[in-house]
């Protein structure tokens, strides 16, 4: 090979949850991404803490990459349903990613689990890596005195994995042994084994596999990465944008945000309150933005729908916030929640009762997660407004090789402020800007009141006719002074060719899928458009919209729900049919080959619904129902399958 | 407000008044009361009325926040207790006092209202226990009996009342009272108390509704409906009763003394009411532990801290 290749590799660890998919992946992504890789990773897991089926896959790639892929170059296969699905359940959910592996990849799996996977592999070009892990734990583990104690460690079998991959993957054996010593930091005698365990790996593959082993691909060599997820982004982002408050009830995926904030807020002083429910903790964080500190509170879809009536009342109120940030994810209300969906754009816009201003943005990457969330608490302050964040779990949970964030230009602006000494100080005062000085309490001079029933200057309730047209108008006209305020540029983003007939709306984490079908090497027959991202939801952008279509003729737009729910909204606004809606709705991000697929086929054919699941084009009336019968009839002429063993031995504490 | 020899500014009860504002209770309502005990309990003590935060839920006694002079926050129903939270934990140094229904409180608030015990957050919450839904016209509220029935309920109540001292200190409050709002300097009494104490605390305060509630009366309460004409209210001190806890962090001394003052808040003898401080126990607040956790905050209340230039490279370089 030489280093005008491409190399663009895309390595998966399956296993059950709790056998440490999770440890080994992040570990994998984190060496390659200091070799200097461009990585982007995903998870896929059920919802369930111990034994159902998770999956991690890892790309690595010498150019900029933003999105999975649907095949996989290297399987590693910690159990038998990871290759081949999960047969021996009543209604199997899948088929295992053995079949995913593209001709003259490799997969990695444990010999002693799955003595037969060769029968059963039809590809021949599929490189095989059968490895008795319980041997060589058995093995390994005589350097440190515990040899024979397979058993004891087989949780260990993932640090096995880990050493096949580096020396499949021929990725230098002192960095692999970095690697996992700063893995185990802080815990010497477990760093000591798990080195031990890799190395011995390392050196069985390269003797017993040597025929297997992918020659070394040379690094792009980018130095000063980090490794990020996109909800340490959006926690980074409080940090700097000094929010000194979160509140928050427990739920997948936001929970992973206000762990991170917690773990550091002795340093960065922030609240972090575990609420009684997501109630609470808006009204906590609205009263806390009153109480003059930033604030902020982190949920997904079930727990925002609770948080309806708060946002009314912060936004009657004048309260500067709080930022919601909410992590959509599938279902409604409990559905799929530990899976990828966007649905929750019409809840963030009409949460409330009645009219009330409130800013809703939908970053699409982890920079965007973390410059919109520094944004959001300056517009929150400047216009006197709560504020939703559109995040999701692809994004959120997702960990992205990227440059440290630039803060150099990053300023924190607390909005109007109240001046000690004004006479006649009146909250809610009408004097030509819809946004009135603000006083904090416990500031002399400064005393308001204010009320969730309608009010009038200085805050007593007041249900006047005068009165209430023209609080309505004062709060309802901050929207359309930040629309004015707002960078044009920050509003919607165009990618791609910008003179093409056809263009691409998208929102939020979709981004990163189109963008690597625009500028991505990946693909040789890269389809034409240009790709316009809605980055600003609500006041909706309709003046910079307009502008990026300006000439386009086929308008699709892509997102992850079933009810298309920004292509409604684009009619409302803009007066202007949508051509193609092209949607996913099964729980799990859009692949690039499933973008590419959907968008080739909604130019080339255009039509009202294009529907993509499982890397295809599917017809959303039947597939469901065939999908199930197919699996099933698969199961009737298969022999049943062991249950796979989830090896976690007792008293043995990660 | 007038000055003291050296110079401190001594308030008094007008200065906690709100000016300018038109209280639309009805005449002879029990909320007047409270709202002067409040008000007699806020100048005792003696505090700027800047650095106190009303807040307040919704019902007749949500308006009390617009009639006192300090920072009012009329929320939402219910949300009393989140309110209280949010901004005492912005601001360390404010005296927050929550007010509110007994339907707001212990009906659909009644979930913040036991979260509000455990966390022990330094604050004071009035609430106005009346029996009713007065404001949407006499719906029963969870502290009225079982088989009572006011004039505007079409049924007799099918639900058992629930005991609000006795709640109140089995969630984990570190103070709490009951009162009578006719009695306005005893009210303002137990609330000063109420707010100098380190911690939550709880004061009960037992109203009329000359509107809706035509059972607990003012007569009711003075007990000239009996025979006897004794008042169905006495005070707890005066029968030489003290609830607090002697030791306060011994585990054992906590429990037994929190039994005593529920069984206090449970029995009832001849249908006699007991006012005055069940329970008093001073420990650790949630800002206590906050501080502890968060160093910065041991010197000064998160709204006083910069946070202008925070320097996240150390974030930063834990990711690579």
């Amino acid at each position: 090979m030489t280093n005008t290749q491409r190399l663009d590799l895309n390595w998966m660890i399956g296993g059950a949850q709790g056998s440490g998919v999770n440890s080994t992946a992040q570990l994998y992504a984190k060496l390659m991404t200091r070799l200097g890789y461009h990585v982007f990773s995903n998870i896929e897991y059920h919802s369930n803490i111990k034994g159902k089926h998770s999956n991690f896959r890892v790309r690595t790639a010498n150019y900029p990459i933003r999105s999975h892929r649907e095949h996989v170059d290297v399987l590693v296969a910690l159990d038998e349903e990871s290759l081949f699905g999960d047969f021996y359940q009543r209604y199997p959910t899948h088929r295992g990613h053995a079949g995913k592996v593209k001709s003259g990849g490799a997969i990695i799996y444990d010999s002693n689990e799955v003595p037969d996977a060769q029968d059963r592999i039809d590809d021949q070009e599929i490189r095989l890596l059968g490895i008795p892990f319980r041997e060589i734990l058995n093995e390994s583990l005589e350097e440190v005195g515990k040899g024979g104690e397979g058993k004891k460690y087989s949780i260990m079998g993932n640090t096995v994995a880990f050493g096949a991959s580096m020396a499949l993957l021929d990725i230098p054996e002192k960095q692999m042994e970095t690697a996992v010593r700063e893995a185990f930091a802080g815990k010497k005698s477990l760093a000591e084994m798990n080195e031990v365990v890799a190395r011995y790996t390392y050196n069985y593959v390269q003797d017993n596999f040597g025929d297997k082993i992918e020659p070394h691909f040379p690094s792009p060599g980018l130095e000063n990465q980090i490794l990020i997820k996109g909800s340490q982004a959006v926690g980074i982002a409080k940090f700097k944008a000094g929010c000194g408050f979160q509140s928050y009830y427990p739920i997948s995926p936001a929970t992973d945000e206000s762990v991170y904030l917690e773990q550091h807020q002795q340093d960065f002083p922030m609240q972090i309150i575990q609420t009684e429910d997501e109630v609470s903790a808006i009204n906590m964080a609205v009263s806390a933005t009153h109480g003059g500190v930033r604030s902020s509170t982190s949920t997904s879809g079930p727990g925002y729908a609770l948080m309806a009536e708060g946002m009314g009342f912060s936004a009657i109120t004048e309260a500067p916030g709080p930022v919601v940030c909410l992590y959509q994810r599938g279902g409604p209300s409990t559905g799929i929640p530990t899976r990828q969906e966007q649905g929750d754009l019409r809840m963030a816009l009409h949460s409330g009762q009645g009219d009330y201003p409130a800013i809703v943005l939908a970053p699409g990457d982890a920079e965007e997660y973390f410059y919109d969330t520094h944004k959001i608490f300056n517009l929150c302050d400047r216009y006197q407004v709560p504020a939703v964040l559109l995040l999701d779990k692809h994004i959120g949970r997702s960990s992205v090789s990227i440059q440290p964030f630039d803060t150099s230009d990053l300023e924190v602006d607390r909005g109007p402020r109240f001046n000690t000494g004004e006479h006649e100080y009146q909250r809610y005062q009408f004097d030509g800007s819809p946004v009135s000085p603000r006083s904090i309490p416990g500031e002399e001079g400064g005393i308001f009141w204010t009320s969730s029933d309608e009010h009038q200057q200085d805050g007593h309730i007041s249900e006047g006719i005068g009165n209430r047209m023209s609080m309505m108008h004062k709060r309802m006209s901050k929207l359309k002074l930040l629309l004015e305020e707002y960078p044009e540029d920050s509003q919607v983003k165009v990618f791609g060719n910008r003179d093409s007939d056809v263009a691409v709306i998208s929102w939020g984490s979709n981004k990163g899928v189109l963008q690597d079908l625009l500028g991505s090497p990946a693909s040789e027959n890269q389809p034409d458009f240009r790709f316009i991202h809605l980055r600003l939801i609500n006041p909706f952008p309709e003046q910079a919209l307009q502008k990026a279509l300006d000439g386009a003729e086929t308008i699709i737009v892509l997102e992850q729900n079933w009810g298309a729910h920004l292509a409604g909204l684009l009619q409302e606004k803009l007066a202007k049919p949508v051509d193609v809606r092209i949607l996913k709705f099964d729980g799990r991000p859009f692949s690039y080959d499933e973008a590419s697929i959907g968008i080739t086929d909604a130019i080339e054919n255009p039509r009202e619904r294009i529907v993509l699941t499982r890397g295809a084009i599917r017809d959303e009336e039947t597939w469901g129902y065939e999908e199930v019968q197919n699996l099933l009839d698969e199961r009737e002429r298969r022999p049943r399958q062991r249950t796979p063993s989830v090896p976690l031995p007792p008293n043995y504490n990660r | 407000m007038t000055k003291t020899n050296n110079g401190q500014k001594k308030y008094k009860i007008p200065d906690y008044k709100a000016d300018n504002i038109h209280n639309d209770w009805c005449p002879g309502c029990g909320d007047y009361g409270i709202l002067s005990g409040i008000q007699m309990a806020l100048a005792n003590l003696g505090l700027p009325p800047h650095e106190v935060a009303v807040i307040s839920g919704i019902g007749c006694s949500g308006k009390t926040s617009h009639y006192i002079n300090a920072y009012g926050f009329h929320t939402l129903h219910g949300r009393v207790v989140p309110n209280a939270t949010g901004m005492k934990l912005a601001n360390h140094d404010l005296t927050v006092l929550g007010v509110g229904g007994d339907g707001d409180g212990y009906g659909i608030g009644a979930g913040h209202f036991v979260a509000g015990g455990r966390r022990n957050l330094d604050f004071t919450y009035v609430i106005f226990n009346n029996n009713i839904y007065a404001l949407t016209k006499g719906q029963a509220s969870p502290t009225i009996g079982k088989g009572e029935q006011t004039k505007t309920m079409p049924e007799q109540s099918i639900y058992n009342p629930i005991n609000p001292v006795a709640l109140a200190i089995s969630s984990g409050y570190t103070f709490v009272a009951q009162s009578y709002a006719l009695d306005v300097k005893y009210t303002a009494d137990i609330i000063a108390r109420a707010i100098q104490h380190p911690g939550s605390a709880v004061v009960d305060v037992l109203q009329t509704c000359p509107a809706f509630n035509n059972l607990h009366t003012k007569t009711w309460f003075e007990g000239l409906d009996r025979e006897e004409k004794q008042p169905r209210l006495y005070k707890l001190e005066d029968e030489g009763y003290d609830g607090t806890v002697p030791e306060p962090e011994n585990p054992d001394s906590v429990s037994k003394t929190k039994a005593a003052a529920i069984e206090k808040a449970l029995a009832s003898k001849n249908g006699r009411i007991p006012v005055g401080v069940f329970y008093e126990h001073r420990t650790a607040t949630l800002e206590d532990y906050l501080s502890k956790k968060i160093p910065a905050l041991a010197s000064t209340s998160m709204v006083k801290m910069d946070i202008y230039d925070r320097d996240i490279s150390p974030l930063l370089d834990e990711l690579r």
